[in-house]
């Protein structure tokens, strides 16, 4: 009795504080609230039952997403966006070079060097133009710079190299951050160096 | 020629000089193209000395890279704007505490 309630108190005390970070990571992976709270709670469950295989002061986080990411690999949701992913790989499967210097930095660097459009576009567009990212760029950003993970961390949560995570971040924010340039430049809140334009 | 001019002269041609400045200076200098190649590593936290204190000082000093620093930061704050306002919702927390009640009194028997 005692050793349950020791198990109820811990889980309580590590794993239920991740909950708004869970739900957060769900609502990226599966695009809506419904779907993104049965992913969350079906992650808590499978967590608990396997809370004795958690070893306590490991970063709880990670495991949990670790979790989460392999029920909504498993689930029903995915099927449903399984060609879309397919067809997303598909077209990723020979990437072409990217360069060291990032386009975004020079098309806007005469009007706005310091980036301050990105403060401008509103939050809503952010999340949407991460949700339109291809999965695993869209894990790789999603983990790194919304939930904070490291390299390491995101290559446990994701079963890949930290090589591969790396490629993943850098082409993920180079084409998240060409889709928020071009959605500022739409919105007038920058002008883009003029095309052909003298220096 | 303008910035960007000048930064796509520098990466693709002339690295005689940046060798030469490294001798003479204490140091190891690093140029612009090794700077922006581990920038995304300086900004993750993932570099360990000496080379983040390379990129750092780069950064510290050269006007050509400073827009793509302050640029990567203004994204980066930009995306952290996403992890206000998504909690879970309380219906969804009270769901899963009874979950968890469930579970631990089925595990007592």
């Amino acid at each position: 009795m005692t050793e349950a309630h020791a198990r109820e108190h811990s889980f309580r005390e590590e794993a239920l504080p991740h909950m708004d970070a869970v739900y957060r990571f769900a609502l990226r992976l599966s695009g809506t609230p419904d779907a993104a709270e049965d992913l969350v709670q079906e992650t808590f469950l499978r967590a608990y039952r396997a809370w004795d295989q958690y070893t306590p002061g490991t970063r709880a986080k990670s495991w949990l997403f670790t979790i989460c990411r392999n029920v909504f690999l498993r689930g029903a949701e995915r099927s449903k966006r399984h060609d879309e992913i397919v067809r997303r790989q598909v077209e990723r499967e020979s990437p072409g070079p990217v360069p060291v210097v990032n386009p975004v930095w020079t098309d806007g660097a005469d009007s706005d060097p310091e980036g301050a459009f990105f403060a401008q576009i509103v939050d809503d567009e952010i999340v949407e133009a991460i949700e339109d990212l291809p999965e695993d760029y869209r894990m790789a950003v999603v983990l790194s710079d919304v939930e904070g993970l490291s390299y390491a961390e995101i290559a446990e949560v994701t079963e890949v190299p930290v090589g591969t995570v790396k490629s993943r971040l850098f082409r993920g924010r180079r084409q998240l951050q060409r889709r928020l340039f071009d959605y500022a430049v739409e919105m007038g809140y920058l002008r883009p160096k003029a095309a052909g334009g003298a220096g | 020629m303008n910035w960007f001019d000048r930064l796509c002269w520098f990466v693709r041609g002339d690295r005689g000089r940046a060798a030469a400045r490294a001798r003479a200076a204490g140091p190891r200098q690093i140029d612009c193209l090794e700077a922006l190649e581990k920038l995304y590593e300086y900004l993750d936290g993932e570099l360990e000395a000496p080379s983040c204190d390379e990129v750092r000082a780069h950064m510290d000093i050269c006007q050509h890279c400073y827009p793509a620093l302050a640029i990567e930061e203004s994204f980066r704050d930009a995306v952290k704007r996403c992890r206000k306002g998504e909690a879970a919702p309380d219906h969804l927390r009270d769901q899963i505490l009874r979950i968890i009640e469930r579970e631990a009194a089925d595990r007592t028997v």
